[in-house]
């Protein structure tokens, strides 16, 4: 119980001077008589007593005192925590370092133990909310009374990346306000591995903020960089680049090893100084797909002593020019190294394996299975609605987002035959003359096209720089999405099987398979939480149409040091009013008590004057 | 706020009676007298039934009176005159003019004839005027004026003297000597001109009583008994001036059966002392116990003193004070 007017205890004073009152007797009802010779002496006179008495007897003295004491009390306003007067908001950090074993079994189990320690102190309708700091911190559970987090304690991961502290206070925050009449208390069970948290952005919590630390060591030695090279002068050969740091406070150990698919290539045992990182490269066979990197050392943090990386594929992109003439397109592809040109004449054309095929002035009866541009498509085509020629017109707009005209300027370009197309409902105008459109972009029957309006032969297009990079653009856009060698952990990957796909199989790192039926649509794969090497199957049936592979990883200094950077004074200084209990006011049934007993010395004394 | 009846025309109409009656007016158009009680209202105290059977009363003395004026008066002293009272034997040194001549002849013995004097009697009236007088329902002082007006009524009836005095702490004004029914009312104008206030000092006042006071007579002294100093000697000094003494207590009814209850500050209505004090059954059992011995202890001392004593309650009626208690008293006859 506390007492929320506390300076209203000084209303007790009236308890010594009732006792006072009683001890120095009143003074009693004056009645003249002729003489009190007769009088004096009796056995119940007061005479000759002293002028002060004890008090203890008396029943209707005790009754004033009780009733005075619980007015005072009254006045002082006692509060009692009751209902859900207490809301209590965790956070607990996912980041990876939470796998750090310095503490037993590792931090993010020590952390969920503190956890169910907290929730466990709450009253049956005190109020918990469960916040977990992911990269998406999001509120995972919320309840009331002391077994309200037990399944969401249970179920908690390790995130895939760092958590965002921030995020987290901010959603904090908010559930925080949204509770006003709550005594709430934010409290943050963290290793403090972050790097400086900009707390001011988030304004006042509404709330008591406290950090309870969990873990603290810095014992770690991990891989904090993996990368490969094309090495210079040599064909198809890749140099490998490795960092490894030493994030404690002292000199350690380690052993370093790689392997180029699953053969040891690489094995070293170094001293790394205290606090500092080290280099190494290395020379990777010919025709290495994969590279492991294993890091053995006493250390408290294992997520980061293993790495893979892949090396990216050579080959070349496949590009069809189909046209009369096809010259123009040809110079400009020329200039890039990745592309596979090849050339068809319009009359004997026959859909082949290109990843891109450019149609200048002809529109097949048959279209290949890559991305297709058509350029100036004639009219009676089966496919783009040409309606006829426009004046000649001088392109005024182009999408500025769009990648096609990244570096690519092309307003002003002057069309002496633009034609007018459409209207496409599978395509979106992406360029404009006055007179309407005449660059389109969308994708038919399942694969991107591009659709230009005007023959780039007759404009002053291909004398300017815009075009070849208005081309390489092109190519690289339309190009089939190549599969990302690396992505970070828990981050999307989106993919476009091929048309011969039926069945799309990812195969984890630690041997799960997901299955996925292709639907012609583009697939968004999210199941990236684990760190190492997917191997994704396009399967028809169970013929293989294409395998891929990527790399799940996330490697730097600041991920692998587990040591706590973060201020706890920092954050509990977020948190305002800073701490002021909510609690119930209970003075209503002290005044209550106190009526009651005064009555009831009323009563008593009115009987006892009763003949 | 006066009453209507004790307006001066009331006095007036009074007065008149009084005229009258002692003019020779027959006895029957004396219909009332009244005193003023201390809240200022006359009382119709001397109803006309209760003045006829006054006026067949007789005020008894029990010791000798000095020879004055001669009054209607029975004495109890025999003197020289015709009225034959009895007979005792001769003794050397008796008046031979006395000695019944036939019974010696018959008897051959001395006897002396006695004869019953006939003496009027001064007869005063102490009325105790002290604050504690003041008190009660009713009041004690009234009751005492209305006691007093009748003794003084039934003494002017029988020709005696009367003289009255009101006393607290000492002897206040006095009323002179008076003798006749004609008197009457300025003995009740002076009585109803007495006012409490102060406290009794017995001893001093009765001596300032008998100071100037030549003979003996009959004392009535009407108090309350309360008294700073010893009020036996003051009795005692009424009794060394040849008084017949007659002792009339005068008590409230609220002193004798007290009402009180709960915690109480009594004050002394004269002294200003305070006792505190819880009253409670028992403790108003044990001063109406402390009344009674008082009252015993009083009337013992008079009986010691060979002198009359009355314990009076004031709401007691005055035909059941003087027909009965003052008849069994033998104070009247």
């Amino acid at each position: 119980m506390t007492l929320l007017q506390p300076a209203a205890l000084g209303a007790l004073i009236v308890l010594p001077l009732i006792l006072l009152l009683y001890i120095l007797r009143p003074r009693h009802r004056r009645l003249i008589v002729p003489s009190v010779r007769l009088w004096r002496h009796l056995s119940s006179d007061l005479e000759g007593r002293p002028r002060w008495r004890l008090p203890l007897a008396s029943l209707l003295l005790f009754l004033q005192l009780i009733a005075a004491g619980a007015l005072a009390i009254a006045l002082a306003r006692p509060a009692l925590p009751g209902g859900i007067g207490q809301h209590l908001i965790l956070l607990v950090d996912t980041s990876p370092t939470m796998l750090a074993t310095d503490v037993s079994p590792n931090r993010l189990a020590a952390a969920v133990t503190q956890a169910r320690q907290l929730v466990s102190e709450l009253g049956p309708d005190d109020r918990v909310t469960l916040i977990k700091i992911a990269p998406v911190s999001s509120i995972i559970a919320t309840g009331a009374g002391p077994h309200a987090l037990d399944a969401a304690l249970d179920r908690l991961e390790v995130s895939p990346t760092r958590g965002d502290l921030l995020g987290a206070l901010a959603l904090a925050a908010q559930t925080a306000q949204n509770s006003p009449e709550t005594h709430n208390r934010v409290v943050i069970l963290s290793d403090g591995a972050f790097d400086s948290v900009p707390i001011a952005d988030i304004g006042t919590i509404s709330a008591d903020v406290s950090f309870q630390q969990i873990g603290g060591s810095d014992e770690n030695q991990g891989i904090t960089a993996l990368s490969v090279r094309p090495m210079i002068g040599s064909v198809n050969r890749y140099l490998g680049f490795i960092q490894v740091a030493n994030f404690a406070h002292h000199d350690a150990s380690v052993t370093i090893q790689a392997m180029a698919d699953g053969l040891p290539i690489f094995r070293r045992v170094m001293t790394i100084p205290a606090r500092q990182p080290v280099e190494l490269s290395l020379s990777l066979p010919q025709g290495t797909h994969l590279v492991r990197v294993q890091l053995s050392a006493q250390d408290r943090y294992a997520l980061d002593n293993q790495a893979d990386i892949l090396v990216p594929d050579p080959r070349p992109i496949p590009v069809t020019v189909v046209a009369e003439d096809p010259s123009l397109w040809q110079k400009a592809l020329k200039t890039l190294p990745s592309v596979d040109l090849r050339i068809q004449s319009p009359s004997s054309y026959r859909p082949d394996d290109a990843a891109v095929t450019i149609f200048n002035g002809f529109v097949p009866a048959r279209l290949p299975s890559g991305s297709i541009v058509l350029v100036a498509p004639p009219p009676g085509n089966p496919l783009i609605p040409v309606s006829g020629v426009l004046a000649p017109a001088t392109l005024v707009r182009a999408d500025e987002g769009n990648p096609l005209f990244d570096s690519a300027d092309v307003i002003g370009l002057i069309i002496q035959q633009p034609e007018r197309i459409g209207p496409l409902s599978w395509a979106r105008p992406i360029a404009e003359t006055a007179a309407g459109p005449v660059i389109f972009q969308g994708q038919l029957q399942g694969r991107q096209a591009v659709i230009i309006g005007f023959d780039p032969a007759g404009t002053d297009w291909p004398e300017r720089i815009a075009f070849p990079v208005f081309v390489a653009n092109l190519i690289q856009a339309l190009s089939p999405s190549a599969f990302p060698l690396q992505i970070e952990p828990g981050s999307v990957l989106d993919m476009v099987p091929s048309p011969e796909a039926k069945t799309i199989a990812f195969r984890l790192p630690n041997g799960k398979i997901d299955l996925f039926q292709n639907s012609g649509r583009p697939l968004r794969f999210t199941d990236t939480a684990q760190r190492g090497t997917y191997v994704v199957t396009e399967l028809n049936g169970q013929t293989t149409v294409e395998t891929h592979e990527f790399v799940v990883s996330k490697l730097g200094l600041a991920e692998s040091d587990i040591a706590p950077r973060l201020d706890p004074q920092v954050l509990a200084r977020a948190g305002s009013p800073p701490g002021r209990p909510v609690e119930h006011d209970v003075w209503p049934w002290f005044a209550g008590g106190a009526l009651a007993v005064l009555t009831l010395e009323w009563i008593i004394f009115f009987r006892r004057l009763a003949p | 706020m006066q009453d209507p009846e004790s307006s001066p025309s009331w006095s007036a109409r009074l007065r008149r009676m009084l005229s009258f009656r002692a003019r020779g007016v027959g006895r029957s158009s004396a219909r009332a007298y009244g005193v003023t009680d201390e809240s200022g209202t006359t009382a119709d105290v001397l109803g006309e039934s209760f003045i006829r059977r006054l006026e067949r009363l007789n005020l008894m003395t029990r010791g000798l009176v000095l020879q004055g004026l001669a009054g209607e008066h029975r004495s109890r002293r025999h003197a020289s005159s015709t009225e034959f009272a009895d007979f005792r034997k001769y003794v050397p040194g008796d008046d031979f003019r006395r000695i019944d001549w036939n019974a010696l002849a018959r008897l051959d013995a001395l006897f002396l004839k006695q004869t019953e004097a006939k003496e009027d009697v001064t007869v005063h009236l102490l009325l105790d005027c002290s604050q504690s007088m003041d008190w009660g329902k009713p009041s004690k002082l009234a009751f005492a004026r209305r006691l007093a007006a009748a003794l003084g009524f039934l003494a002017l009836a029988r020709f005696d003297a009367v003289t009255a005095a009101c006393f607290s702490d000492t002897l206040h004004d006095r009323f002179p000597v008076a003798r006749g029914r004609g008197q009457i009312f300025r003995l009740l104008s002076y009585l109803d001109q007495t006012r409490a206030g102060g406290m009794t000092r017995f001893r001093e006042a009765m001596e300032r009583c008998c100071t100037g006071t030549v003979g003996g007579g009959i004392a009535f002294v009407i108090s309350d008994l309360f008294s700073e100093d010893d009020w036996q000697d003051g009795i005692a000094r009424l009794l060394r001036e040849g008084m017949d003494v007659v002792v009339m207590q005068i008590l409230a009814p609220q002193e004798v059966h007290p009402e009180v209850d709960g915690e109480l500050e009594l004050l002394d209505s004269e002294t200003g002392d305070v006792v505190e004090i819880i009253v409670g059954n028992e403790a108003r059992r044990a001063y109406e116990q402390r009344v009674q011995e008082w009252c015993t202890s009083v009337a013992e001392f008079c009986q010691r003193s060979e002198i009359g004593y009355l314990c009076l309650e004031s709401d007691v009626p005055l035909e059941e004070v003087f027909l009965n208690r003052m008849r069994l008293r033998r104070i009247v006859r």
